[in-house]
Formats: C-alpha cells, sequence, structure tokens
C-alpha cells in the first residue's frame, strides 16, 4: 500500500513540479503569472493522444510535434496576452488576458477534441500494471529530465545567462543591450514545450481530458505558491510533497475529502506564509 | 462668513444630490420595465427573465467584489453552486427532516457568507493571481466534492431543487419573487456604493497602500464584502436550483463563471448600472443567437480579451472619461516603467508598489525634469543604488490621488 502511494504520489507529483516550472518560466521573463500553464500540461496530453493515437505518428514524431505545437500556443500566450499589458503591469490586466485565452484553449479544445477523457497511447509498453508500471516513472524521468536540462541552459549556455539576466535584472540587462522581447518570447516557446512534457509524460496518469486544464491550473499553482513564486528549486520540492501529500490524503480519508484536505492546507500555508516556504521573506509595501 | 461657508456646503450637497439621483432613475426605469415584462409576453420569456433577476441577485454581489474591491474573483459559480446544492439538500432532506424552502434559502445565504470568507482569506494578504487561483480551486473542488458524495448530493444523477409555496410555484410568482430579492440586491449595493464604505473599497483598489495610510482597514472591509458576496452568491444558488428544478453538477460549469466576471467586466469598474446591463444582455444572447450557443463561452473569452486589450474601463467608462485612469498616459518616466529592477525571488506585491510609486514620480516630473529623469534612472540601475526611489515613492505616494495632483500644479 505504502510503495502504491508513493509511486502514484511522486508520479504526480512530478506532473505538478512541471507545471510548476511552467509558470517560473514564463513568470522569470516577463512577471506575468499566466493561466496558460495548466491548459498546456492538458494540451501535451491532448496533442500526444491526437498525434499518435489518432494519426498514427510514430511516438518520437509525435512526441516533437507535441513539443512544436506547444512551443507555439506558448508563443501565441506571449504575443497575444502578455505583451500587451505588460505596459501596466500594476493593473494585473494579465489576470484577464490569459485567463480569456485559457479559456479561448480549453473552448477550441472542448469542441473540437472531446469532452470526456480520451486513451493516451503506452510510450514504452514497460511494466504493465503494478509499481513498475510506465506511467508511474514516466513522469518522474521527465522532470528529472528537464530539472538537469534546465540546470545546463542556465549554467553552461550563453542564452541560458541571459534567460537569467532578464529575470534577475530587466533594466540593467536591456541596457546591456540583451534583446529583452525576443528572450521572452523564447522563454514562452520554453514553457510552452515543458508544458507540454507534463502532459506527455503524465498522459497516462491523467489521459488525454480537456478538464485537465485548470485543474492542472490549480495543482500546478500550489507548488509555486509553496516555493515561492520564480523559484524553481521550491517549485519541484513543493510539486513532490504535494503529490505524496494527496495521495496519502486520499488514502486516508478517501477521493471525496483529498481534494479538500489539499485546499485547506493550501489555504492555510499562504495565510502562514505568504511568500512560499522558500521564497523571498522581504516585501517592502512602500 | 458662516453664511459663505453653509452656502457652500449646500451647494455641494446638491451637487452630491444631484449626482446620486443621476445613477438612482436608471435602475429604477430598468426595475420598472423589469415588472412590465409578464405582461408584454409569454412565460418562454418570464423564465429567461427570471434567469437574468437571479444572475443579477449573484452579479450584484460580485460587482462590489471586482468592480468596487478590485479582486478578480473568477471562480465564483462555486458559491452558487454551493447554495444551490444547500438550498437543495435541506429542503430534500437528504441528511436531516426536510425544511422550509425559505429558511434552506437562509442557511444557504450563511453557508455561502462562511465559504466566502474561506475563500477570500489569500486576498488578505497576497494579490490578485493568487486569489484568482484560490477561487478557481475552490470551483474545481466544490464540484467534485458534489460528484463524489453520492449519498448527499445525488452524484452525477443530481436532486431534485426546492420548491417554494404556493403563490411562487407559478412562473409570475416566481419571478416576481426573484425581481424582488434582486431589486433588494440592487438597493443594498446602491447603498454600499454610495456610502464611506464604497469610496473605501475603490480606495482600497486603486492605492491600497494610500488607504491604509488612511485609516481604512483593508481585512476588515474585503472580509465583510466577501460574505455579503459569499450570501448573496449562495441565495442566487438556492433561487437557481428552484429555477432549474433539477440540479446535477453540470449545470455549473465554469462557463456560467465567465459569464458573471464578463458581465461585471463589460460594465465596468465602479458601476452598478454598467453590470445590471451586462448580466441582461448576455443572459438574453444565446436566444438570439441559437447556432452559435456551442461557441459562446469561447464568444465570451474572445470578448473578455478584446475588453481587457482595448477598453479596460467597460461601458461605464466610454460614457464617463473624467473616471478612467487612463492606463498609459504618455510621459518621460513611461519608457521606464516596466523596466522595474526585480530582485532575486521578488515578489508580486513588491515590484507593483514600487512600479505605482515609480508612475506617480515620472508623472509629478514630467514637466521640467525629463532628461535629468531619465539620466538618474540610468544611473541608479546601474549603480544598483535605489535610495531615491524609496524616498519618493514614500513622499509622493500622497500624490497618487488625482485629486491631490492637481492640487500641486
Amino acid at each position: 500500500m505504502l510503495a502504491s502511494i508513493l509511486a502514484s504520489g511522486l508520479a504526480m507529483g512530478a506532473v505538478y513540479a512541471l507545471i510548476g516550472i511552467t509558470y517560473n518560466t514564463m513568470f522569470s521573463a516577463s512577471r506575468v503569472v499566466s493561466f496558460t500553464a495548466g491548459q498546456l500540461g492538458m494540451l501535451g496530453g491532448v496533442f500526444g493522444s491526437l498525434f499518435v493515437l489518432r494519426l498514427g505518428m510514430p511516438m518520437i514524431i509525435g512526441l516533437l510535434f507535441t513539443f512544436a505545437c506547444c512551443a507555439i500556443i506558448g508563443v501565441i500566450t506571449e504575443i497575444v496576452a502578455v505583451r500587451p499589458v505588460l505596459k501596466s503591469l500594476d493593473q494585473h490586466l494579465y489576470v484577464l488576458s490569459t485567463l480569456a485565452l485559457a479559456l479561448m484553449i480549453q473552448q477550441v479544445t472542448a469542441i473540437e477534441w472531446s469532452t470526456e477523457p480520451q486513451p493516451f497511447p503506452r510510450i514504452f509498453g514497460i511494466g504493465s500494471g503494478g509499481i513498475t508500471d510506465e506511467r508511474f516513472w514516466l513522469p518522474i524521468v521527465a522532470c528529472a529530465a528537464t530539472i538537469i536540462g534546465l540546470e545546463l541552459l542556465y549554467r553552461r549556455t550563453l542564452i541560458g545567462h541571459a534567460f537569467l539576466a532578464i529575470a534577475e535584472d530587466n533594466f540593467a540587462a536591456r541596457a546591456l543591450g540583451l534583446p529583452e522581447r525576443n528572450l521572452r518570447i523564447a522563454s514562452y516557446a520554453l514553457a510552452g514545450m515543458i508544458g507540454a512534457l507534463a502532459g506527455f509524460s503524465g498522459g497516462a496518469l491523467l489521459l488525454a481530458f480537456v478538464a485537465n486544464g485548470f485543474l492542472l491550473n490549480f495543482y500546478g499553482f500550489i507548488p509555486v505558491a509553496l516555493g515561492g513564486l520564480g523559484n524553481n528549486r521550491g517549485a519541484i520540492v513543493g510539486g513532490f510533497a504535494l503529490g505524496i501529500f494527496q495521495q496519502t490524503a486520499n488514502f486516508l480519508v478517501g477521493g471525496i475529502f483529498s481534494s479538500v484536505v489539499v485546499f485547506v492546507i493550501f489555504i492555510i500555508l499562504l495565510l502562514a506564509a505568504p511568500q512560499g516556504l522558500f521564497g523571498a521573506s522581504a516585501t517592502r509595501r512602500v | 462668513m458662516q453664511g459663505v461657508a453653509s452656502a457652500g456646503a449646500t451647494a455641494k450637497e446638491t451637487n452630491y444630490a444631484s449626482v446620486a439621483w443621476s445613477q438612482f432613475v436608471p435602475l429604477v426605469v430598468v426595475f420598472v420595465l423589469a415588472i412590465v415584462v409578464p405582461f408584454v409576453s409569454n412565460d418562454y420569456w418570464v423564465l429567461i427573465a427570471t434567469r437574468a433577476a437571479v444572475y443579477w441577485v449573484l452579479v450584484a454581489g460580485l460587482n462590489l467584489m471586482i468592480g468596487f474591491a478590485g479582486q478578480l474573483a473568477i471562480g465564483y459559480v462555486a458559491l452558487l453552486t454551493l447554495g444551490a446544492y444547500i438550498t437543495s439538500v435541506l429542503a430534500a432532506g437528504n441528511v436531516m427532516p426536510p425544511v422550509n424552502p425559505f429558511i434552506a434559502l437562509g442557511v444557504a445565504g450563511l453557508g455561502g457568507s462562511v465559504f466566502g470568507v474561506i475563500v477570500g482569506l489569500p486576498a488578505l494578504r497576497l494579490r490578485t493571481f493568487y486569489f484568482a487561483i484560490s477561487t478557481l480551486g475552490f470551483a474545481t473542488i466544490v464540484t467534485q466534492t458534489a460528484l463524489a458524495w453520492q449519498s448527499v448530493t445525488g452524484g452525477g444523477i443530481g436532486l431534485p431543487g426546492p420548491e417554494f409555496p404556493a403563490p411562487l410555484n407559478t412562473h409570475w410568482g416566481f419571478y416576481y419573487f426573484c425581481l424582488a430579492i434582486a431589486a433588494f440586491c440592487t438597493w443594498m449595493t446602491y447603498n454600499v456604493a454610495q456610502s464611506r464604505f464604497g469610496r473605501a473599497l475603490i480606495a482600497v483598489r486603486d492605492a491600497d497602500v494610500a488607504a491604509d495610510a488612511t485609516g481604512i482597514s483593508k481585512p476588515r472591509l474585503l472580509i465583510v464584502v466577501f460574505l455579503f458576496c459569499g450570501a448573496l452568491a449562495a441565495v442566487a444558488g438556492g433561487l437557481f436550483a428552484s429555477l432549474q428544478t433539477y440540479i446535477t453538477p453540470e449545470a455549473f460549469t465554469f462557463d456560467l463563471s465567465v459569464l458573471f466576471f464578463i458581465a461585471v467586466l463589460i460594465g465596468g469598474r465602479g458601476s452598478i448600472l454598467g453590470p445590471l446591463l451586462g448580466t441582461v444582455i448576455l443572459t438574453l444572447l444565446p436566444e438570439f443567437a441559437a447556432p452559435l450557443a456551442a461557441w459562446s463561452t469561447f464568444l465570451y473569452a474572445v470578448l473578455l480579451l478584446v475588453i481587457v486589450l482595448a477598453a479596460p474601463g467597460g461601458i461605464a467608462a466610454a460614457g464617463d472619461r473624467s473616471r478612467v485612469r487612463s492606463p498609459g498616459r504618455p510621459c518621460p518616466g513611461r519608457r521606464s516603467r516596466n523596466l522595474r529592477r526585480p530582485s532575486h525571488g521578488c515578489t508580486l506585491t513588491r515590484a507593483v508598489d514600487y512600479d505605482s510609486a515609480r508612475r506617480s514620480y515620472a508623472d509629478q516630473r514630467r514637466a521640467d525634469h525629463d532628461h535629468r529623469h531619465r539620466a538618474a534612472d540610468l544611473r541608479r540601475a546601474v549603480s544598483g543604488n535605489r535610495a531615491p526611489e524609496r524616498l519618493n515613492s514614500f513622499v509622493l505616494l500622497r500624490l497618487d490621488q488625482p485629486d491631490c495632483r492637481s492640487r500641486f500644479h
């Protein structure tokens, strides 16, 4: 029992952590928290199922196409919903504009795809049932790969350094001549791919289901809120903690109340540590 | 001397009175039109009008929250669901002996206000997106619970809505009952909007630090608003359940939330007539555009995007230019506005306050300090020395208010 709680908890946690990283990638490039993060996760599953099951593409080609489509959605987010409202960031219009875009994505998916959960293909076909099943370890592998990939990108490459510079000090980065707008677009494309990976690797658990969008929006934001906005390490720790906590609650109090428990804990944690457990605590009001 | 003063005071009062009057008359006109609806149409349109009235009960509260207090509650359908289920479950007697539907409606109101506050708690300490996400989370959880808790809510099969006693169980009777409640809600929110309570809400929305400095307690104010809005939303839910006669979790999709939300935004911030018209229009729209029914939420979303990008003020702002805070006035400081200096792990709150202080600073100095300002900006950014802003933001906060600013020019 313990093993299966751990397996499913870690797997769900990995998906949440990846969505959290998607939020963070968008946030650090633009200071905008976008509702499209969860939708990208949903689209990862839907596109995966569409390309591999419906159109019968090989797995790797399907994955590449999913990446490409979600990267495009990410760029569209930047152009349509983020760039026009950056001028007046203090009015929080981005909450509305990204929500509107997320709703549009969801509605188009619901009408053109399906409102019912659709099956997701098995990727390797390793381990049927049991806790060694690929649906449990695949999200964890994807999460680890993303962490390593991002670390290499941010520490070893020039463009990674440029991302960090934009996130750290937008003004100084621009003064140095960094192309802020292009880097922002690149960040949104990257965020789209991370979201796609979350949906694709978690496809066997979550299925290709249109209602996953707002669900992932909420459960993916909890790790970000716990870890502090823009803090990837916090999001990963928070994501796994949430996944295990949720599955434990599922086992202890049953499916009805586990989400209630998660919600209550989320509210209490936000009240106790508004900037997240790992976030910077320095808030200056004036 | 005294005479002059009192004459001035009288003039001011008549001015206020005429403003209040001009805002009150259209509401009365809408109410009178609503009364005559059953006399000039058939039962079908009475049903639609009832739905508009029920929606308005919720939107009236939501308007105070979004339009006045500026809290973006996006998952408000959750409180409608909650109210509908509390009323129906109590009236149907699933957990205890059946109670009178009016009492059930009252209990739903109480429950709604309690949950309204719980959902709103993050808004007291954190800003915008956190509150938006917590209401969104609440919406998903209420639906999941309604689906899973079969012994009480009937799960996916649902349960019958409450039926009100004799005069109210006809189309006409129920319509006038809902209309009366809607009118009462309008009257209450109107009073709130006209009082210092409403002005305090606007102050919290536009400049919460300045509001704090003038002695407005944001948490206390917001908790009262959450109580009130939650109660209205849950009562609307009870009425909705009775109107539908049978409720399932599918009746409360997120699409409804979007409808409420957009009704307020179309109407514009700080107006009551605007959201009222918005609610009526959005309720009627699917009746006239039946082929587009499947795409209605998509169209609402497009509408939302267009409103946000083109006219953040809504209809009301279009009629009243003076009240609009222009979103991006050209001024020398503007270029530097989104070039905040977000330090690592910087919070939303901080970036925002810093930003608004920076803008007021730029506005102040735009006439004669253009070059010096830019140069200073650049210098500060390069050297990383932020002492000047700190001082300026502190001093100039008072000047962020349009009235104060004109006094200094």
